[in-house]
């Protein structure tokens, strides 16, 4: 009985957060035309909509990571492949987070061949790079480096920022021919749920007996974080 | 600008996306959401921006202007939802290959590959969406539209070999939109009936990812070779992974029919209707299987959903109507029937087809109530409207003529006109399944049997002759002996194909002979007329422009 009690709670809840992302959608949108407005208008100001819009943004984030738990939890959570230009999508990504960035003068650089495709599930990939620029753009200094590239049989790319570098207790530097990743450490809070989260993305994308995996390490080009997300 | 990037960003670069000239239409329940992208895309300068705030606006709205750009959310509240109006602007031709759909959703894309392939949206955009996204979506489009234009052009033309040819080229040029390509190219090799070669090519596809896309293509190519075990784990396996990939459990349902587990697949079909509960194509599939499998009631329960789901659809039909009407007799509530079928007409008001069909069945119920007189009212009714049909020759209505002839007692008449559609189509299944049918509803379903089974055999004794001729080399034989085949059985495909086929085979060995050329056009061309899509036609077809070259040569 009690399972079944909770179950419905876990149905409502996903259902709740639906809703709430609708109405979020709704928010962004028309911050985005103010923000619009505003910069034809030149009005003073309109950087602390960037600050709401940012929020928004990670709000969104946090729930679309939650909806993403809870199907995965339930077993409904499949992955949806294509075929990608590694750069055009990468660019999206920093195109879509880019006036934010923008608004804290973070530079943000893209480095990616342009002949570079590969297999993933877009949506699912997004989702989790978002996360970690979104970090980053609390985290870094003024700058933030996206490399991506062929590492043996893996996609990998970084997510390099030049501020203070990840807690000693966040770093995982798994190998994935050692095996065993360590377990995130939840202590962290929300930044400890997207790091499950990419974890979990990661993980779903498997191909000729590879998985995927992330890594987290400091240094870099810049001395910062290192974000690394490895796909098959 | 703080973006510095090894290459340009291309929003950034390019000129602002052009739109001018174009019509756009937003499709949202929302005013403020539609409110949002209409100050979106204005930003583009294009002609027209119209709104629909539910599914029945959009439809109409669809149907009377001729938009570029369709912009429609999923969830539309009460009425038809986004997929039903995608749905409707296809199969109605409102919309076609250069229209760009796309569908609005607030959640992941893959949740909502609710429809069957050939109704899914171009793209997928999750709210909330920028410009710039918009813009970038648009843009990507526009361009594979562009791409695939020719190769699309070619495929509905039935120009298969071409459309093949030309998609080879464009996947050695364009890596960039190489999946898409992919895509397409395995379509083409199906529909050229090659299906050994389509799964290899799907194998090869899936070594580089595992696409959904693929892996239904080789379930397919698979249950096309009738290699239905392989197929089923395929599909199932599809289904374990994905339970929101519905176009899996459609194949897997039809397989399942194929190795006589129907209560299994009717069970497929349940399932599926239960994740997406709109679909009214698979709620038919539904009711015609439960009622093959003898359970009526859900038989009755499922097309009591057809026809209420039917009122707002373009997949309505009267057969919808006369199904339930028959399962409702059958289950001792022929008054109810009868009432299903009065409304039956009032839905289909000025359509003589319909008509036909409704009285038809009125008729059978009437029977099964042994309301002999009102029965013979509505077989005269038939007659009536039959009479002032203007095609008297298609098999639908002699079959129309033939039952309507039979309840009123006038069964060898029928029974020669049945004889003579059989022979006609003996490899036709939905008609000869027609058929019967009907013998099953006057309980004489052994006397149907057999008509259909000798009238089949007459016809295939008669094609295997001609075809052992030409495999013996006894083309001149061949050709005379089709061509009398073919006068007999002149709305037959095989024996039409067939006659073509030995004139082929004595052209290439023998050389041009220009009456043969005109003979082989007139037999090819009532195949085409018959069913452009015969399994042999293309390749036919090809090698008798081969020949055509030959002559100009």
């Amino acid at each position: 009985m009690n399972a079944n009690v909770e179950i419905t709670f876990a149905d409502i809840l996903a259902s709740t957060i639906h809703d709430t992302k609708n109405s979020l959608g709704l928010l962004y949108n028309t911050i985005e035309e103010i923000i619009i407005h505003c910069q034809e208008k030149e009005c003073q100001g309109h950087h602390d909509f960037f600050t709401l819009q940012y929020e928004l943004k990670r709000l969104n984030g946090s729930l679309i990571r939650l909806l993403t738990i809870y199907k995965s939890q339930k077993g409904q959570l499949c992955i949806n492949i294509d075929y990608h230009s590694v750069s055009d999508f990468l660019e999206d990504t920093i195109i879509q987070n880019a006036p934010l960035l923008e608004s804290k003068g973070i530079e943000i650089n893209l480095d990616c061949p342009e002949n570079l495709f590969w297999v993933f599930d877009g949506g699912l990939v997004a989702g989790a790079i978002e996360n970690v620029l979104n970090n980053a753009y609390r985290y870094s200094k003024d700058k933030i480096n996206v490399t991506a590239g062929r590492e043996g049989d893996y996609l990998a790319i970084h997510v390099e920022d030049n501020g203070r570098g990840y807690p000693e207790g966040m770093l995982i530097n798994y190998d994935p021919a050692a095996g065993q990743s360590k377990s995130v450490n939840f202590d962290t809070g929300s930044t400890g749920l997207g790091l499950y989260f990419a974890t979990l993305i990661a993980g779903y994308h498997i191909n000729n007996n590879h998985k995927g995996y992330i890594r987290m390490t400091n240094g870099g080009r810049y001395g910062g974080g290192v974000f690394s997300l490895y796909l098959p | 600008m703080a973006i510095i990037t090894s290459r340009n960003l291309s929003n950034k670069s390019m000129p602002t996306l052009d739109l001018r000239g174009k019509k756009i239409l937003i499709v949202d329940d929302f005013f403020n959401f539609r409110l949002s992208v209409r100050n979106m895309v204005s930003f583009f300068r294009p002609k027209d921006i119209d709104e629909a705030a539910n599914g029945e606006d959009a439809i109409d709205k669809i149907s009377r202007k001729k938009y570029d750009i369709i912009l429609c959310d999923y969830n539309l509240g009460l009425g038809k939802d986004g997929q039903q109006v995608l749905e409707e602007a296809k199969f109605n031709n409102y919309i076609n290959n250069a229209t760009i759909f796309m569908m609005v959703t607030a959640e992941n894309t893959i949740e909502m590959l609710l429809g069957a392939l050939e109704y899914e949206p171009d793209d997928y955009l999750m709210k909330p969406f920028t410009r710039d996204t918009l813009e970038k979506k648009i843009r990507g489009l526009i361009t594979k539209k562009e791409i695939r234009k020719d190769v699309d052009q070619a495929i509905t033309d039935g120009e298969y070999e071409n459309a093949l040819r030309l998609c080879n080229e464009l996947i050695d040029n364009s890596t960039k939109h190489l999946a898409e390509l992919l895509r397409l190219k395995g379509e083409i090799i199906i529909k050229l009936g090659n299906y050994e070669q389509a799964a290899s090519f799907y194998k090869e596809v899936i070594n580089m990812g595992r696409f959904p896309w693929a892996v239904l293509g080789l379930g397919k190519a698979n249950y096309l070779s009738e290699n239905y075990d392989e197929a089923l784990c395929i599909f199932s396996d599809l289904i374990k992974s994905n339970n929101k990939f519905m176009p899996a459990y459609d194949l897997l349902a039809k397989t399942l029919q194929k190795i006589n587990k129907n209560r299994e697949a009717q069970q497929v079909l349940i399932n599926a209707i239960s994740v997406s509960p709109k679909a009214i194509l698979r709620q038919k599939e539904l009711g015609d299987l439960a009622y093959r499998n003898e359970d009526l009631v859900t038989a009755e329960n499922t097309f009591k959903t057809v026809v209420k789901q039917g009122k707002n659809s373009c997949f309505k039909t009267p057969g919808d109507y006369t199904k339930l009407a028959k399962v409702l007799t059958e289950r001792d509530a022929g008054d109810e029937g009868l009432l299903v079928l009065k409304d039956a007409n009032k839905e289909f008001v000025n359509d003589p087809k319909a008509a036909v069909q409704v009285a038809l069945a009125e008729s059978l119920v009437c029977k099964k109530m042994n309301r002999i007189e009102d029965a013979k009212k509505a077989t005269d009714k038939v007659m009536s409207i039959l009479s002032s049909e203007s095609d008297k020759t298609s098999a639908d209505f002699e079959l129309d003529m033939a039952k309507a002839l039979f309840i009123q007692g006038h069964g060898d008449e029928a029974r020669a006109i049945i004889r003579r559609v059989v022979q006609s189509n003996h490899q036709e299944e939905v008609i000869l399944e027609n058929i019967q049918m009907f013998f099953k509803d006057l309980e004489l379903e052994d006397e149907g049997q057999k008509i259909i089974d000798e009238a089949v055999e007459e016809v295939v004794i008669l094609n295997n002759e001609g075809v052992r001729l030409v495999r013996e080399g006894e083309l001149v034989k061949a050709i005379d002996y089709f061509r009398n085949a073919a006068k007999r059985l002149d709305q037959n495909k095989v024996i039409n194909a067939n006659a073509a086929n030995s004139m082929i085979v004595f052209m290439n060995k023998n050389g041009v002979r220009k009456e043969y050329l005109e003979d082989v056009k007139k037999y090819l061309d009532r195949v085409a007329e018959i069913d452009h899509e015969y399994r042999d036609l293309p390749a036919l077809l090809l090698l008798y422009k081969q020949l055509l070259k030959g002559t100009l040569r």
